[in-house]
């Protein structure tokens, strides 16, 4: 059978964020229901747009790792989720029930988020700060309690929260939005700020939620934090949603080069490939297994010395600046 | 809203809400009736002619001009910023008080410090009236009208720092404003009824039931009209701009 050789730089990318979520991670099909889904949804500022015609899907029981370079849309979709602001256009479901003016008094009880920056009156303590979260969703002191246990704020709680650390108010910003035991967490930047021991800590602490059954949607523009946590990735760049899936498909929307190693690349640029020279031999971009085989074996025919062929080593971060165009992710 | 409200009382500790009220309430009482120790003030306390009461009333009609906005403006600007300083407009609006919500409550929060605060201030300076040997009897009329007056004026003025404080961000405004309230409100009793119902401030002279008639104190009926119409429009534009609140996407 006759292959054709395209490369695959040249061939056109599905970036339309309706990527199945493949075998990723080890979650039972119930597990695989929508908890967030939003259908074109756009929201229009006077000069631009900021979130253009989004097509969230959000599984049940995951981290879903939203990424995309500052100003990208994160935290405005992230508050139109909750209801924090009004889309222009397009349709929010929230825990299987559309996002209405009605039902959002009836969904909030069930979300816990930090938007933006953690939350805390500074003259009061900790505790008196939760104290207010617990008056205003009428929860349990052993909630709170617990809350407090789980981002271990216990001890510390009695401190004035303007004393606290910048870390310390992060967790106490999540322990607000987790005393609700809430099925949906939304967190916008939760680990901004903190040093590698606290980002650590929270990301420990939102794998252990997820793994509780409970949804994390956690927004980055750091593309470490987010891959060592979320088994989902949502990818957005100038409000458009350029990915979405899990970690192993982004790989696949990139095929790393390939690497020829040879002692006659001059030979091998002959052959009428499209590839540079490198010190080694060749390099080729954007090719996948069939045509690589196909490359090898016309290498093979013409009689050009092939000592190696691989991969070139491509991290997330080279996958993720393709895909954003570099467009400042970190 | 009762919630709402509980929780603008756990949110004033440490704030010094009840401390600045004191301090201002106890500076109004004090300055009010410091002129009571002059000789020839004291001369006049045992002559029914001369007004004694009247006359304290003059100067605690003053004070309370000069001050009342400016604690209306500290008060609601403390208890305001730290919306603005601790997330709390996102965080409730994410529990289901949205910030119209909140300033409500703030209102009829810091109200509930000021009645008592305004009565106290009242029942100070008629205390040291008696204590610096004032013996006319007192007539209760005037002075219960003015106190009921002037916390419904005070009332007003918190809402208007509630809602300028929650709009902008630097309370240097809100608190700038009730300087310049507390100048007005002061101008406003030394000018004619006419110009004082067009200042906002100028309601601080027009609930004075002291005027003067010549060279005599005389008691007055305030124009309780135009009063009630002030209170009832600030009413309307606080519900308004309150509800308009909830619309802006922080």
């Amino acid at each position: 059978m006759k292959t054709e050789f395209v490369p695959q730089h040249d061939l056109p990318r599905d970036y339309s964020g309706n990527c199945g979520w493949g075998d990723e991670p080890d979650r039972n099909e119930a597990s695989m229901t929508s908890v967030i889904t939003t259908h074109e949804l756009t929201k229009q500022f006077k000069t631009h747009t900021a979130v253009d015609a989004l097509n969230l899907d959000v599984p049940q029981g995951h981290v879903y790792g939203f990424l995309g370079p500052n100003g990208s849309g994160k935290s405005t979709t992230m508050k139109m989720i909750l209801g924090l602001t009004q889309p222009t256009s397009g349709d929010i479901e929230v825990l299987g029930e559309p996002l209405t003016r009605a039902s959002r008094t009836k969904l909030l009880p069930s979300i816990g988020s930090m938007i933006e920056a953690p939350p805390g009156y500074g003259h009061l303590t900790g505790r008196e700060n939760m104290r207010i979260v617990q008056d205003m969703l009428d929860l349990s002191t052993a909630q709170i309690d617990h809350a407090l246990a789980t981002v271990r704020l216990t001890g510390q709680e009695n401190k004035l929260v303007r004393n606290y650390s910048l870390g310390m108010k992060q967790r106490l910003g999540i322990a607000m939005a987790l005393a609700r035991n809430p099925a949906l967490l939304i967190l916008d930047e939760p680990t901004n700020g903190l040093d590698p021991a606290g980002i650590e800590e929270v990301r420990m602490l939102l794998v252990d939620l997820a793994s509780q059954g409970i949804t994390v949607m956690v927004s980055s523009h750091l593309l470490d934090e987010i891959d060592k946590m979320a088994s989902v990735l949502g990818i957005l760049s100038s409000g458009k949603m350029i990915f979405q899936g899990s970690r192993d498909q982004l790989f696949e929307q990139s095929v790393p080069d390939l690497i020829i190693e040879t002692s006659d690349p001059q030979a091998a640029l002959a052959q009428g490939l499209t590839a540079t020279r490198v010190p080694e031999g060749i390099r080729m971009s954007g090719i996948d297994k069939d045509q690589t085989a196909k490359v090898v074996y016309q290498l093979a025919v013409a009689g050009v010395p092939i000592y190696e062929v691989r991969r070139v080593a491509h991290s997330l971060e080279d996958v993720f600046m393709d895909l954003t165009g570099r467009g400042g992710l970190l | 809203m009762r919630r709402a409200i509980r929780l603008e009382f756990r949110k004033m500790r440490r704030l010094r809400t009840f401390l600045i009220t004191a301090i201002l309430v106890l500076a109004v009482a004090g300055l009010s009736s410091f002129s009571l120790f002059a000789g020839s003030t004291q001369e006049s306390f045992n002559d029914p002619d001369a007004l004694p009461w009247a006359g304290l009333m003059v100067t605690y009609t003053l004070m309370a001009a000069m001050t009342s906005p400016i604690l209306a403006a500290v008060l609601a600007s403390r208890q305001t910023d730290i919306e603005h300083s601790g997330i709390g407009w996102t965080l409730a609006s994410t529990a289901g008080y949205s910030p119209g919500v909140l300033c409500r409550a703030k209102l009829v929060a810091l109200s509930a410090v000021l009645l008592p605060a305004v009565i106290v201030q009242t029942l100070l300076v008629i205390g040291i009236g008696l204590f610096a040997g004032i013996r006319v009897p007192l007539d209760p009329g005037p002075w219960v009208l003015y106190t009921g007056l002037l916390f419904l004026i005070d009332v007003a003025f918190l809402a208007l720092h509630i809602w300028l404080a929650a709009i902008v961000e630097n309370q240097l405004v809100s608190v700038g404003v009730g300087m310049l309230g507390a100048f007005l409100g002061v101008f406003t009793l030394l000018t004619s009824t006419a110009i004082a119902r067009l200042i906002p401030w100028g309601y601080y002279a027009m609930i004075s039931p002291i005027g003067q008639q010549g060279d005599r104190l005389v008691y007055l009926t305030p124009p309780f009209g135009w009063i009630a119409g002030f209170l009832i429009l600030v009413g309307i534009v606080f519900a308004v701009a309150t509800r308009r609140l909830d619309r802006i996407e922080r």
